[in-house]
Formats: C-alpha cells, sequence, structure tokens
C-alpha cells in the first residue's frame, strides 16, 4: 500500500465563543487506510469532520486534503421523490461527472450496492439499508481520494451491515482513504485500520485499537469468576474484589494466576460457577480516557 | 451544476400531486369561485371616491358646480383643465388609466344653460369605468345632481318663472317681486330651502371600457373582457404565486434539516449557485402557473388576454411579479429555521399581504388609509400592473413603475437571501 498522505490535519484550531471545539489538531491519514474518529457527544468530531470538508474555517492551523473528497452523511441525504437512478446522476453531475464517464459511475454504483434491479423506482419506497448503500454510493461516485463517513450504519440491521462494510472494504482496497465517525466501538476496533479519540476538542488517544489498549490498559486481563455464594473477604486471594457472588481479578500471566485462583477458592470451600476471562477493548479504553460511556 | 438542482426541483414538482394541486387547480378554483360570484356586483357606497373634473365651461356658474362638488366630504377632486375640444378624451383617458374612479366634464354653455328652464338639454357628462368600480359613478351622479342644485338654486328659480311667463303668459309684478324674493332666499348661503329643489338636468355616465366610449381607436375589437374576471385572475394568482413560491422554498429547509444541503455544498456547488437554481425554478413556475391562470381565465371567463398589447404588458407583469414572488419565497426560505416555521410564517405573511394588498378585496373598496398601507405589499403592485394592462389598455412601457418595483424587490430580497444562506456556508 503507497503511504502517500490524502489527509494532512496541522495544529487544526476552532473556537465557538469561549468554547475549544478543535485544539492543535494534527493527524494524517494515507491513501487505503481506513481511520475510526470516536469521541463523546460535543467532543469535535463534527466540527473536525466539517473543518475537513471545508464548512468550517478555522482560527489556526491548515487542512489539506489531495485529491478529490466524498461526504456520506449520517442523515438519508437523497431526494425520496427521485428513483435511484435520478439521485445517481444529480450528484454525480454535482461532482461535474458528465456524459459517459456519468453514465460509466451510475451503472457502476448501481452494481456495487445491489441496487441495479430497484434503479427506476423512488428511493422514499427503499428499506433503510438500500437508502443507506445508495447514500453511500453518492458520496463516492466520483472517485473520491477520501471519504468522509459520518455513521455509515446508523439504524441499519446487522445484515445490511455486513454488506455496508463489505462495500467499504471493496472501496479501501481501490486505494480510498475513509474517515470513519462512529459510536459503534465494536465496529470500529473490527474495521478501522487506526482510531482516533477525540475529546474536548483535543486527540485524547490515536493508534490501532491493540496499541490503544496495550498502550491505555495495559495487557492485563480480568478474570471474572461467580461463585455459588459470596466470599468472605478472608478466603479472596490477593489482588481480587467481590462483589456479591461474583470475584474479579486482573492478570497479566493467565496460564500462571487462574489455576492458583480457582485452587484457593475450592480449598475455602467455594463452588464455581462460571469463569470468564475479559480482554480490554475500546470500550475500556475510551471510558478510561474519556470518563464517559460512548453513547449516541 | 445549476441545470442538476433545477432538475431535482422539476422531478420533486412534477411527482408531487399534492404540490401540483396546490399549484395549478386550487388557485383556479378560487378564482372560478370568485369570478362567478362577484362578476355581477354592485355596490352602495364609497369612501372617498377619486374625481376628476375638467370645466370647459369656465363661467362663474360652472365654478360654484365645482365649488359645490369640492365640498362634499365622500369625493377627492382634482380640478383639471383641458385644451379646446379635447375635455371629454381627457377625461375618459384619465379613468381608463386608474388615475380617477370617476371623471366629470361640465361642458361649455353649461353657464348659460343653466339660467333656461325646462333642462333637458342641460347635461353634465360623467366616465367611469364600471369594471374598475362600479359603485363610484353611482355615487358620483347623485352628488352632482346634488351640487347643481347647492351650486346655484336662485338661477333655478328665475328660470323657472321665465318658463311659465312663456308657456302662461306674464306675470304680475307682485308674483315677480315673491319669486324674486323666493330666488334670493334659496341663492343665500346655506339656505335649508335649496335641498327641497328637485335635480333639474340630465347626467350623462360613460362607461370608458365600453364599446365605443372612447374616440380615438383605441378601443379593440368586438368588445372586451376586461370585467371583474380580469381583477381575481390577476388578484388570485398573485395571492397563489406566493404560496406556490414559499412551498418550493421549502426544499431548501428540507435539504438543511435531511442532510441533503451539506452534501450539495460538498460537492462543486456553490451556495450563490443553488440559491439561483432554486430561484430561476421557482421563477419559472410562477410563470407558468400564472399563465395557466390567464388562461383559464380566457379560455372559461373571456377575459382579453389577447387585446392589443395585453400579452405582452402580461407576459412582463408576470415575469416581474414571479421573479418577485420567487425572491420573497427564497428569503423566507433561507430565514426560516424548520420547515413547519416556514410553513406557519409564510401563511401569516401572505394572509396579510393578500388582504392589504388587495387580492381578496379589491382596494378600491377599502379605506383610504388602506390603500396607502397596502401600497407596501408585493400584492398590490402586481395586481396594479395587471389591471393597467387589463383594464386600462395601458401600453407595456406604462408599466414601468410596478416593474420597476417589483425589479428592486428581487434584487435586494436576491440580496438579502444570499446574505442569510451565509450560515449555511462554514462557521
Amino acid at each position: 500500500m503507497e503511504t502517500a498522505s490524502v489527509l494532512t490535519v496541522q495544529n487544526a484550531c476552532k473556537h465557538f465563543g469561549t468554547t475549544a471545539a478543535l485544539v492543535a489538531i494534527d493527524r494524517q491519514i494515507v491513501r487505503g487506510e481506513w481511520v475510526g474518529l470516536l469521541g463523546p457527544n460535543g467532543a469535535g468530531k463534527t466540527t473536525l469532520v466539517r473543518a475537513i470538508a471545508g464548512r468550517v474555517r478555522l482560527d489556526a492551523g491548515r487542512i489539506a486534503v489531495a485529491g478529490t473528497l466524498g461526504l456520506v452523511p449520517q442523515e438519508i441525504a437523497l431526494y425520496p421523490a427521485l428513483t435511484a437512478r435520478e439521485n445517481l446522476e444529480v450528484f454525480g453531475s454535482l461532482h461535474r461527472l458528465r456524459g459517459s464517464l456519468l453514465r460509466e459511475r451510475v451503472a457502476w454504483a448501481l452494481g456495487w450496492t445491489g441496487l441495479a434491479e430497484r434503479a427506476h423506482d423512488r428511493t422514499g419506497a427503499f428499506s433503510g439499508g438500500m437508502k443507506r448503500r445508495l447514500n453511500l454510493a453518492c458520496g463516492v461516485l466520483h472517485r473520491p481520494a477520501l471519504v468522509l463517513l459520518d455513521e455509515p450504519t446508523s439504524g441499519v440491521d446487522p445484515q445490511s451491515r455486513e454488506r455496508i462494510f463489505g462495500m467499504l472494504t471493496e472501496l479501501q482496497r481501490e486505494g480510498v482513504a475513509l474517515l470513519h465517525t462512529t459510536h459503534h466501538l465494536d465496529e470500529a476496533e473490527s474495521v478501522c485500520d487506526r482510531v482516533v479519540i477525540i475529546d474536548r476538542g483535543r486527540i485524547v488517544a490515536a493508534g490501532t485499537p491493540a496499541e490503544l489498549v496495550a498502550k491505555t490498559l495495559g495487557s492485563a486481563q480480568e478474570v471474572v469468576v461467580t461463585l455459588d455464594r459470596a466470599p468472605s473477604p478472608p478466603s479472596l486471594p490477593a489482588g481480587a474484589s467481590a462483589d456479591g457472588r461474583t470475584l474479579r481479578m486482573a492478570s497479566a500471566d493467565l496460564g500462571a494466576d487462574l489455576p492458583v485462583l480457582l485452587g484457593r477458592l475450592r480449598a475455602a470451600g467455594h463452588g464455581v460457577v462460571d469463569v470468564r476471562v475479559v480482554r480490554p477493548d475500546l470500550s475500556a479504553v475510551f471510558l478510561h480516557l474519556t470518563g464517559r460511556e460512548l453513547r449516541e | 451544476m445549476i441545470a442538476a438542482v433545477i432538475r431535482v426541483s422539476w422531478l420533486a414538482l412534477i411527482r408531487d400531486r399534492y404540490a401540483l394541486v396546490l399549484t395549478f387547480v386550487v388557485p383556479i378554483a378560487f378564482f372560478s369561485i370568485l369570478a362567478l360570484v362577484f362578476s355581477g356586483v354592485d355596490g352602495d357606497t364609497l369612501p372617498a371616491i377619486r374625481l376628476v373634473v375638467i370645466d370647459d365651461d369656465r363661467t362663474a356658474s360652472s365654478a360654484l358646480l365645482v365649488k359645490a362638488l369640492a365640498r362634499e366630504t365622500g369625493l377627492r377632486l382634482e380640478s383639471r383643465t383641458a385644451a379646446a375640444g379635447a375635455a371629454r378624451d381627457d377625461a375618459a383617458a384619465f379613468v381608463r388609466r386608474g388615475d380617477a374612479a370617476v371623471a366629470v366634464v361640465v361642458p361649455a354653455g353649461f353657464g348659460e344653460r343653466l339660467a333656461q328652464f325646462p333642462m333637458a338639454t342641460l347635461s353634465v357628462e360623467l366616465f367611469s369605468d364600471a369594471a374598475a368600480d362600479p359603485v363610484a359613478p353611482h355615487v358620483v351622479r347623485g352628488l352632482l345632481q346634488r351640487a347643481v342644485v347647492l351650486a346655484a338654486p336662485d338661477h333655478l328659480v328665475r328660470a323657472v318663472a321665465r318658463w311659465v311667463e312663456e308657456e302662461a303668459g306674464p306675470l304680475t309684478p307682485a308674483q315677480r317681486k315673491l319669486i324674486e324674493e323666493v330666488a334670493t332666499s334659496v341663492g343665500a348661503p346655506d339656505s335649508a330651502s335649496a335641498r327641497a329643489v328637485p335635480s333639474p338636468f340630465q347626467v350623462v355616465v360613460t362607461d370608458v371600457q365600453a364599446p365605443g366610449a372612447q374616440s380615438q381607436g383605441a378601443q379593440s375589437q368586438g368588445g372586451r373582457g376586461r370585467d371583474v374576471v380580469s381583477y381575481y385572475a390577476a388578484a388570485i394568482g398573485v395571492m397563489f404565486l406566493l404560496f406556490t413560491m414559499t412551498t418550493a422554498m421549502r426544499s431548501l429547509v428540507q435539504e438543511e434539516e435531511s442532510g441533503t444541503l451539506e452534501r450539495l455544498l460538498s460537492t462543486d456547488l456553490t451556495m450563490g449557485r443553488l440559491l439561483f437554481a432554486r430561484w430561476a425554478f421557482a421563477t419559472a413556475l410562477g410563470c407558468v402557473q400564472l399563465a395557466v391562470m390567464f388562461l383559464w381565465g380566457w379560455a372559461v371567463f373571456g377575459l382579453d388576454l389577447f387585446g392589443p398589447g395585453h400579452l405582452a404588458g402580461t407576459a412582463v407583469m408576470t415575469l416581474a411579479a414571479a421573479a418577485a414572488a420567487a425572491t420573497f419565497g427564497l428569503v423566507l426560505g433561507t430565514v426560516c429555521r424548520s420547515a413547519a416555521q416556514l410553513q406557519g410564517l409564510a401563511t401569516v405573511v401572505v394572509l396579510l399581504m393578500s388582504a392589504l394588498g388587495g387580492s381578496m378585496v379589491p382596494r378600491y373598496l377599502m379605506p383610504e388609509a388602506m390603500q396607502r398601507v397596502g401600497l407596501l405589499t408585493f400584492n398590490a403592485w402586481a395586481v396594479r400592473g395587471y389591471e393597467k394592462v387589463l383594464w386600462r389598455d395601458a401600453p407595456v412601457t406604462a408599466l414601468w413603475p410596478e416593474v420597476a418595483l417589483l425589479s428592486g424587490l428581487t434584487i435586494a430580497g436576491l440580496a438579502v437571501a444570499r446574505l442569510v444562506a451565509r450560515r449555511w456556508e462554514s462557521a
């Protein structure tokens, strides 16, 4: 994969009144990279995306996009009275596609979205998933170098979601860079090459999901044991805590720690009902860094 | 790019039956109902009728008549002079142009004939436009007759005495003395007995829009369709034009609400082009809407759309009115924060402007103060322009005040809309 940068954000600053929306943001996205942009509501995600789209004037810093930009808003930004083909033609025209090139790209988009057979149906009658796919297609029809995706799977069923990820993966393979704003941490963890967490206008963490977890929470895993009755404090091993019948203990070496823990519980006369090992994920990282759950 | 936006508007319109009905069917239905109801309307009284008096006699008696008319509170009198032999044409022209609701010509010889009795040959000619104002000529005729009596009651008494002498023989000195005393008495200012003197002369009423009423060949052939239908075609057309424009511009707000505007502005489309495309489409739609309305009026109600100069004048006014109305819609579309807000505000503003501007009730029926306030509305100027063309046979050049004002509103409105729309561009 080429490493040419398609997006460069340097020291981007923006204030709305006394509120700092963006504080010294520095970031690059390279060709074919899929970057997740995470943050609680009001963190500055939308401001950053709008600034990249040229819709917010920065107080300081600069943003450079190499090539064209595609925007896929969270809302279904289509004309419901128009057919799928007409919507594609309109947005293609607005991206200066003309004649045979426009026809070719519309045909590609209809095939890519699986809507070729519904090309002449008005989009107002489409299902949520179909609208989402067409919404996506209208934003990438002109072969942008960078696509800004705002919650591209919002409100769709798991099947449609998978299909949309399949479409985006295709784009990524073609070298298109994706900046993906989402509230679905599991989604970001599974599909994004890198994740940027933003809070109060600042980037608080950035890296691959695994890097973020390791850097923020270390490599420790959590053992969660459900017992037949609440344990007495003297029977608890060092580093363990109990909440009713549930016992939790952090472990950096599961192979060594788990047999010791179970042996001690058995010796104390406890029956073990269930044992789970919980790996730290982006949710834990997010909670740790922002002090907030990420909710829509 | 502009074409793409216009295409969206066009497809959205033709696929929206509700919008089509609102744009083309409802205005025609309203117009048809009102045209049917009011095409034979007449009235009773009117406040402050604009009256032009041309005194072709220029005697003391005619001056007294003009003075008596000027005292009438129901008249707003303007005294004019005319070149020799041109009084009738001038009077008709005043009414035709709408400068006066009624014009009166006091003919040469009026004073001389006033001293004779009977007065069958004494007539005053009154020019009116029954289509533009069906009530005024009746009011002015009554006031005119009263004014003649009030103007020179002593002349009348003496004229009657001379007639009696001619018909029945000379009066005795005592009878003459008595008549002179009566004449002197009724001739005194504020004499109550003057009111009892009967109307002594004829008022010839000429409708300036009736066939053969004009002497300079400006009359169209075969009668005219300039009745109340013309008024309602313009008035209702203009009112629904405003409604259509606000409905058309609702798409702007909806695009903002749906996120489509964000997407549109992320393309190569600029806000200026987007607004221009919306405005151009709305203007074209308005032209078509008004054209359909006038064609319906022509086909069903005999509106004189194809009379001399009418088509050109109507086209000019339609373009000016549609452009201004589209701008009005554009301003509302950019100012309002939601479709619901736009709908509510538009309904109030359009109804208010229509009521004051003469789209619901002819402005000549309104009190003068309200007529003046009405001039602040788009409707008043648009209806006035159509009135000039379809009622008064004015040439296209005579439309310059209306076209200039509507064009000024258009330019100012476009500038305002562009400025307000900056809030959608970049923060």
